[in-house]
């Protein structure tokens, strides 16, 4: 059990050095840098352009860069922003809290909502129940959160003034984000709960136990002990999602978080912001999913033998 | 044996799992119940109002920094040497009583004013603007605008503790212009040695109408009223009780929320509305709808002169000709902004009238423009060409201020006279530049600048600026351009950047299409929202909350 943890834990470390050195590389090949978002814009003179850029470190070649950058990022250090000059894990900290309350906030709904929702559609597939619940995953998952936000704003805000759509720090203004991203988390859920209940139903041992004689709920459990698992990896999937910032849902609600901070990096071309998110997303994102997949371990001995 | 395990533990987990589930709907409840009784007071605000900005800019010192968003708040923060009056435009005192340049124009003195203070406490004085002008000027502070702003400056003299002189290596008009504009605002000495070149932006002082109080990043910041003003310039109105006593900014980058935060009263202020939501608001009576003007260059399309078919002349007026100005603002901008007609917009110093007439819509008098030059349609399919190439453009734009949808018009306006258009959409700035702009990949490329003085053009129209992508070089020009850059008479830059209007236009290396209007929405229960002479700047001091 111990290696599988390590292993899983340094599996998790090179996929999120693979990811800051693919952002590394990629982010060169964009058009433009940090210098042409601000000083070019404003006007600048190439020769001044060219003292920023010197000054900055951008005009180094790109294996230096890229050593100093792996160097820093070694001993903790991010590296500073290229146009507030600020360092980039304390902006990460400013925004972290922000978007790990809506993120959390929203995956709570999400699980509550889409399994019961996929139970709904997975046990009962014919009932009316179970086809309300279908459609209503299918809503979460082919509507936009744009149109779901927009919408959640207008009808909660402006017309019933029940809550505050935009803006503050407050938990009254995580209660609309969240039911909106805890909706659209719960599409992927139900559907994949419902798929997978339905496709357990149909394995042999289900007629066996059936042919057997067991009352209809125990043979519910059996279903849902084969039919839960996948159900682990898909909220595993949208937790690192979600960590990774929730661009629109902050943007349209007016939050703070970590996916504005990236957007704004991405517009100024700031590169050492931008490898900061990436680096982090990539890294929570591998641990949650290596968790999810010790507790599979734990729920299906067949994945403890195997591994 | 394996029927009996189940049959004892089905209850058990079936139980589990409901528990859980109730578990989970019970905690998602009570979190709810408790944040909605949690900040339940936020109605009662009192002289305190929410003003929405439309970016999160990157960066908010305005010695570094070069977004206009800064301004909104910051302008408030700091006072400037000089003001522009907003309604005449002229040059009033600000934290200079009066000014006096030398016959050579290569001097400047400023007399200031006593008794000012900084937000803590230190004493305004030349030793302060010395501390001002040292940080600007430091080519480690890496300044994006305000050192650039202050043109050939080379150091200053300091005469007593009221009086500074600034020195210049060649004459420079638009130096006023520069220090009447927040990039040039006055900071603390004491606060920019107690902290860094970055983190002076979190911890501002000035001596302006408004203190700095609490900035978090990414998400608001606030200000504070100073009750020790007494030092501004003349149009700012009296401390009453009416004024606003605090001020919290919000960062609204998605145009659409912006009405929807106004009508619900999360914001009492917020620019740039989406025109078809300021039309919709404007029956809304709790609500005002005000058009600031912005100064500076147009909403506009730079014409590539090095590139085919553009390079000809004709074909540039038949194209000004062929596209119908008034039609684009009526359906893109609900008519809620003036008809651009030449290189500067109306609220510009030195704006001349006489391009308005130049290039009324005409697609007759395009089409035989471009039969004079040798166009025709041979092939017959519907599309002008000439020794075999048809006429094809390429329009480039990112997607700021409805461009997009201007972009389409035209298309569809050229497209009438057998134009053909390519739209090309780009993200953002820095793809525009690299690999449209530097590349001269492009026949119109759309790009603009704000600011009151004329002086504006020079990057755009020299030969050889830093954003002159036209490729357009007219030795009498720059002649133009540079010799009002030295001439401090307004009545000679009158007509010297008349003569620079009237060349661009005749040599029709741009395509305007409107002026830039700020569309601000605010509540009723405010009065007294103006604007600084360079258009996105509140005057802070001079809100009233209307009881």
């Amino acid at each position: 059990m111990a290696t599988y943890v390590l292993r899983r834990l340094g599996a998790a470390l090179v996929v999120a050095w693979l990811a800051m050195s693919a952002a590394f590389v990629v982010l060169r090949g964009l058009p433009g840098d940090a210098v042409d978002a601000t000083l070019a814009r404003a006007g600048a003179s190439e020769a001044e352009v060219a003292a920023q850029r010197q000054r900055l470190g951008l005009a180094d070649p790109l294996w230096q860069q890229y050593i100093h950058y792996v160097g820093g990022v070694v001993r903790g250090d991010l590296g500073r922003s290229l146009v507030s000059g600020q360092p980039v894990t304390e902006m990460i900290g400013q925004q972290m809290g922000a978007t790990a309350a809506l993120a959390l906030g929203a995956l709570t709904v999400g699980i509550a909502l889409g399994l019961s929702l996929g139970l709904a559609g997975g046990l009962w597939p014919r009932s009316a129940a179970g086809g309300l619940a279908k459609a209503f995953a299918s809503l979460a998952l082919s509507t936009p959160v744009y149109w779901t936000a927009t919408l959640a704003i207008y009808l909660f805000t402006v017309v019933l003034g029940l809550l505050p759509g935009t803006g503050g720090d407050g938990p009254r203004h995580l209660i609309l984000p969240v039911m909106v991203l805890g909706f659209h988390t719960a599409g992927a859920i139900a559907q994949v709960t419902a798929r997978s209940i339905r496709e357990a139903a149909t394995l042999p041992f289900v007629q066996t136990a059936r042919a057997k004689g067991l009352p209809e709920a125990e043979v519910a459990y059996h279903i849902l002990r084969v039919g839960l698992l996948p159900v682990v990896a898909v909220i595993a999937l949208q937790l690192g999602f979600l960590l990774g910032g929730t661009v629109i849902t902050e943007t349209i609600f007016v939050r703070r978080g970590l996916g504005r901070l990236l957007l704004t990096a991405i517009n100024t071309r700031d590169f050492p912001v931008i490898q900061g998110v990436v680096t982090l997303t990539a890294l929570t994102y591998s641990l949650v999913n290596a968790v999810a997949d010790l507790l599979y371990a734990q729920v299906d001995p067949r994945v403890r033998r195997e591994g | 044996m394996l029927t009996r395990a189940p049959l004892r533990r089905v209850p058990v987990s079936a139980g589990v799992l409901g528990v859980l589930l109730l578990v989970l709907c019970l905690a998602v409840a009570g979190v709810v119940v408790i944040a909605l009784r949690g900040d339940q007071n936020e109605a009662d605000n009192g002289n305190r109002i929410v003003y929405g900005l439309t970016l999160n800019p990157s960066g908010f010192d305005p010695h570094i920094h070069i977004s206009n968003e800064l301004g909104i708040p910051f302008f408030s923060v700091y006072d400037t040497l000089v003001y522009r009056h907003p309604q005449t435009m002229d040059f009033v005192p600000g934290l200079a009583e009066r000014w006096e340049m030398s016959p050579d124009g290569l001097n400047w003195t400023f007399t200031l004013k006593r008794g000012v203070k900084f937000h803590d406490g230190t004493p305004f004085n030349a030793q302060a603007v010395a501390a001002n002008l040292d940080r600007i000027t430091n080519p480690e502070l890496g300044s994006g605008k305000a050192r650039a702003l202050l043109g050939p400056y080379t150091n200053y003299t300091i005469s007593d503790d009221y009086t500074i002189t600034l020195h210049f290596s060649e004459p420079y008009a638009p130096l006023l212009d520069g220090l009447s504009q927040v990039y040039l605002g006055m900071a603390s000495p004491k606060a920019l040695q107690e902290h860094s070149k970055n983190t002076y932006q979190w911890h501002q002082v000035g001596t302006g109408p408004y203190m700095l109080q609490e900035v978090v990043p990414g998400d608001h910041i606030i200000l504070r009223r100073n009750p020790d003003y007494a030092w501004g310039p003349v149009f700012y109105a009296e401390a009453t009780a009416q004024s606003v006593d605090t001020v919290e900014f919000r960062f609204y980058e998605d145009p659409a929320t912006r009405s929807l935060a106004l009508e619900s009263g999360e914001v009492q202020v917020i620019g740039e509305l989406l025109p078809t939501d300021a039309e919709l608001l404007l029956g809304n009576t709790q609500l005002r709808i005000l058009r600031v003007p912005i100064a500076g260059l147009p909403q506009q399309f730079f014409f590539n002169l090095k590139r085919a078919p553009t390079d000809d002349v004709a074909v540039r007026k038949a194209l000004l000709h062929a596209t119908n100005r008034t039609a684009i603002v009526d359906a893109v901008f609900q008519g809620q902004s003036p008809v651009a007609y030449g290189p500067l917009t109306s609220v510009t110093s030195y704006y001349d009238p006489a391009v308005e007439t130049l290039y009324p819509f005409d697609p007759a008098f395009a089409q035989s423009l471009l039969q004079g030059a040798g166009w025709s349609d041979a092939d017959e399919d519907g599309i002008w060409d000439k020794d075999g190439e048809p006429l094809r453009l390429t329009v480039v734009f990112a997607s700021w201020n409805q461009t997009p949808e201007v972009a389409q018009l035209i298309q569809s306006q050229w497209r009438d006279i057998g134009i053909e258009v390519e739209l090309v959409r780009v993200p953002d700035f820095p793809t525009l530049l690299r690999d449209y702009a530097q590349r001269g990949d492009f026949n119109l490329i759309a790009f603009y600048d704000f600011g009151v003085d004329a002086s504006l053009l020079n990057r755009f129209y020299m030969s050889g600026a830093s954003s002159n992508w036209s490729g357009f070089s007219d030795p009498e020009l720059d002649g133009w351009l540079q010799e009002a850059m030295r001439q401090v008479d307004a009545e000679t830059r009158a007509g010297l950047y008349m003569s620079v209007q009237q060349r661009i236009m005749e040599q029709a290396v741009v395509l305007p299409i409107r002026e830039y209007v700020n569309l601000v929405g605010s509540t009723a229960r405010l009065d007294g929202l103006i604007f600084s002479a360079q258009g996105w700047w509140p005057l802070l001091r001079n809100l009233q909350m209307v009881r």
